[in-house]
């Protein structure tokens, strides 16, 4: 399926699921020509936070590239890694937020939530919210998501959304000082509709350039597409309680 | 002289023991500007900018990627 038409109504499902929760989100999805670019946008979204502003949202996508974090740079071999992965058409970017490298392209969709994070307003709060936000925009449209580490997939994480074991978006956090605000931005990544095979061969093609040792498995990753044909091939089960 | 702690709220030690100072921005003995994002700490997929509480004088205490834990002073900074 083309993932224009699925980005549009999984955000506009994840924004139905904000509003119910009192949160307003703009579930307009944003193409930039880069996915530096695309970046740059989502981590500026923290300076806009302030005294007249609590919360921004953003719905991306943009040309294939891996986006790593600032760890994943000192591999022994990071330099000639980038090399390779331009060669291969696939852009290397460096983010501020946590966690190891991720693969974007116009299969994928990034989600970021900026907000003013009050003193009661921790790490796993925010983790929180969004993950359920995700989930409860996947339950929406029948898809069972759950929450928790796919310990084999790229940039794992204990926040991971998962279908069936396998990982369709991870979640990573930012946390600065803006505008007399502590602020705290919480972006995920999300697989509609590529090949995961193709993304953890990049994956594992980046590390095995830059002499890292994480590889990740194929099988590790599910789209959005996939998880949609899985689940419209199964047959429709209904129960009925008797008591 | 100025203390540079991570706030003991930060994060659940619970869950995560320890962060990692991920990068100093300034090197030791730098001179730095009150507010200035001075170093930047992970914990799992989670990064924190580290302002300076005041201007001065940049002392590291805790090198990069070294073990911190909620309410850790990683460094100070002295008056200029």
């Amino acid at each position: 399926m083309r993932p224009d038409l699925l980005a549009r109504p999984l955000a506009a499902a994840i924004a139905a699921v904000a509003r119910v929760h009192g949160l307003t989100i703009d579930p307009c999805v944003e193409g930039f020509t880069t996915a530096a670019e695309g970046l740059e946008r989502q981590e500026r979204l923290c300076d806009e936070i302030g005294d007249g502003c609590r919360l921004r949202t953003l719905f991306w996508q943009a040309p294939q590239a891996i986006i790593v974090g600032r760890t994943d740079t000192r591999l022994p071999t990071f330099d000639a890694a980038v090399q390779r992965l331009v060669a291969e058409n696939w852009p290397v970017v460096v983010r501020r937020s946590g966690g190891t490298a991720c693969p974007i392209s116009p299969g994928t969709i990034q989600i970021a939530l900026a907000r003013s994070a009050g003193a009661d307003f921790a790490i796993d709060v925010a983790y929180r919210e969004l993950s359920a936000m995700i989930g409860d925009a996947l339950a929406s449209i029948g898809l069972v998501a759950t929450i928790g580490e796919v310990a084999e997939s790229f940039c794992p994480g204990r926040f991971d959304i998962q279908i069936d074991g396998r990982k369709l978006g991870g979640i990573s956090q930012h946390w600065c000082e803006r505008n007399g605000h502590r602020v705290v931005t919480t972006a995920a990544s999300f697989v509609l509709a590529q090949d995961p095979s193709e993304l953890t061969r990049i994956v594992n093609l980046f590390y095995e350039s830059a002499g890292g040792a994480r590889r990740c498995p194929a099988d590790a990753i599910i789209s959005l597409d996939l998880a949609l044909q899985d689940f419209g091939s199964k047959p429709n089960v209904f129960c009925h309680s008797a008591d | 002289m100025a203390d540079i702690t991570i706030a003991p709220d930060l994060w659940d030690a619970n869950i995560n023991p320890e962060g990692i100072i991920a990068n100093w921005f300034y090197a030791d003995g730098s001179t730095v500007a009150a507010g200035a994002t001075i170093a930047e700490l992970m914990v799992e997929k989670t990064t924190f900018d580290i302002a300076a509480p005041s201007a001065g004088i940049l002392h590291i205490a805790v090198p990069k990627d070294g073990a911190v834990k909620p309410g850790t002073v990683i460094g100070t900074i002295d008056a200029a």
